[in-house]
């Protein structure tokens, strides 16, 4: 009867040991599989070996497994749990993977734009160095034809400058000629003043049948012309004294040509030079109301008209202080 | 002469019985050869893939579970080889989808490494323009 009493006891301890541990086994799966389909970072993956674990875990739960599979049972499902877990790790990998290769994909196509990019900049770089080159070389090319053009300029202003002072000594020689000649040109004025002055000091008069008569040769005219030379007038003194001697007497002024030219041309001119002799004796002081300027032309010569020297005399001005 | 053919019947009916078990054990055997040439083709196969660096004290159990199993043959416990068998498959699925892991992880990581030098590589560029 004791030894019936003691194995009652030990029965019923090892029946609720080994519902303990059933419990403690379904616990330990039933946590294992809500950390598994509670976690975030995996949730939507791993579905179909999630839906085998859970099926597994229910079966053991709601005691559809028998007693003697139960421990083999409880095995599978914990694989089942671990399998799931790494299955969704798997396919979670998997979108990683996916998401870093567009990620890099991305990535090249963004390198290989930039990698453009900068090529391009380069050979824009590139080309605009070979244009800043030319332009340089260009640049040089103009300088160095600038400078060969100075060089050129140089030597012919070298040459310049030496045919300058060549001209310079010619033009100095030249202008000391000039100077010579002007002063020879100004002795022969002053001879010809000198002369004039003197031919007018010499000027004689004489008796005539009309009167007291000075004659003024051709020298006092400028050739050709009926003005009277400047030297003559300024030495016309002489004249104005011989009029003044006579006060109050008319004065006839007879303008004398030379054959030479046309009639009425010498007519003209004879009167144009009494004239002028005429003014030049207001101009004087002689009153006008005496003096009678007449251009008598060729028609009286003094001298034969065939030679220059009677040429020389026919042209003349002759002051009369009439009777 | 009926108890001789009784007698008769019975040998011949037990020699059949005896035929039928001889029959089935063969047969059982021969399944139970071919589930371990199964796994060990498996676990070999491992080997040669390397799944032993992704879960060396997995395949360390599975060895283990493979001699037992082994023995429970040759011991003809047929519930203890079944069950370890079943664990062994098990078991290597489990190996296989952690060396997967392993093999998808390591390339998550290198592409991880190339995309931060590709951007390390486009910020440089993107500096230079």
């Amino acid at each position: 009867m004791r030894i019936f009493i003691i194995i009652a006891i030990l029965s019923f301890s090892s029946i609720c040991d080994a519902r303990k541990s059933k419990e403690l086994d379904y616990a330990s799966l039933e946590l294992d599989y809500n950390n598994l389909i509670n976690n975030q970072k995996f949730k939507p993956f791993g579905k179909s070996e999630k839906q085998v674990a859970k099926k597994s875990v229910e079966a053991l739960i709601n005691g559809k497994v028998k007693r003697k599979n139960r421990e083999q049972a409880v095995y599978v499902a914990r694989h089942n749990i671990a399998y799931a877990r790494l299955s969704a790790e798997c396919e979670w990998i998997e979108s990683e993977l996916k998401r870093e290769m567009e990620i890099a994909h991305n990535l090249e196509v963004n390198i290989s734009k930039s990698e453009a990019d900068i090529a391009r900049h380069d050979a824009e770089v590139a080309r605009m160095m070979l244009i800043a080159q030319q332009e340089e070389s260009q640049r040089a090319k103009a300088r160095a034809n600038q400078a060969e053009l100075i060089a050129q300029n140089s030597i012919e202003a070298a040459a310049l400058s030496k045919k300058e002072t060549e001209a310079a000594k010619r033009y100095a020689r030249a202008q000391a000629e000039e100077a010579d000649l002007a002063k020879q040109e100004a002795d022969l004025a002053n001879e010809e003043i000198e002369s004039l002055r003197r031919k007018l000091n010499s000027i004689a008069t004489e008796q005539t049948d009309k009167g007291l008569m000075m004659t003024l040769g051709d020298f006092v005219f400028d050739s050709g012309k009926s003005t009277i030379k400047k030297e003559a007038v300024d030495n016309f003194s002489k004249v104005v004294e011989f009029i003044n001697t006579n006060p109050n007497k008319k004065v006839r002024i007879e303008g004398h040509t030379d054959s030479s030219g046309s009639n009425q041309l010498n007519l003209k001119l004879s009167q144009s030079r009494a004239d002028a002799v005429k003014a030049l004796l207001i101009k004087n002081g002689i009153e006008t109301e005496l003096l009678n300027a007449v251009g008598m032309g060729e028609e009286l010569p003094i001298a034969v008209n065939t030679t220059v020297a009677g040429k020389a005399k026919n042209r003349r001005v002759e002051i009369i202080i009439l009777n | 002469m009926k108890l001789y053919y009784m007698f008769k019947l019975k040998v011949v009916l037990t020699f059949f019985a005896l035929s039928l078990l001889s029959i089935t054990d063969i047969d059982a055997k021969a399944k139970e050869i071919d589930q371990i040439v199964f796994v060990q083709g498996k676990i070999n196969k491992a080997y040669q893939l390397g799944y032993v660096d992704a879960a060396p004290l997995e395949m360390d159990f599975i060895e283990k579970k493979v001699i037992e199993a082994r023995t429970a043959r040759d011991n003809r416990k047929k519930k203890i080889f079944n069950k370890l068998i079943e664990e062994i498959k098990v078991d290597l699925k489990i190996v296989e989808k952690r060396f997967e892991v392993n093999q998808l992880n390591k390339s998550l990581l290198e592409l991880q490494n190339k995309n931060l030098d590709s951007k390390m590589m486009l910020d440089e560029l993107r500096r230079q323009l």
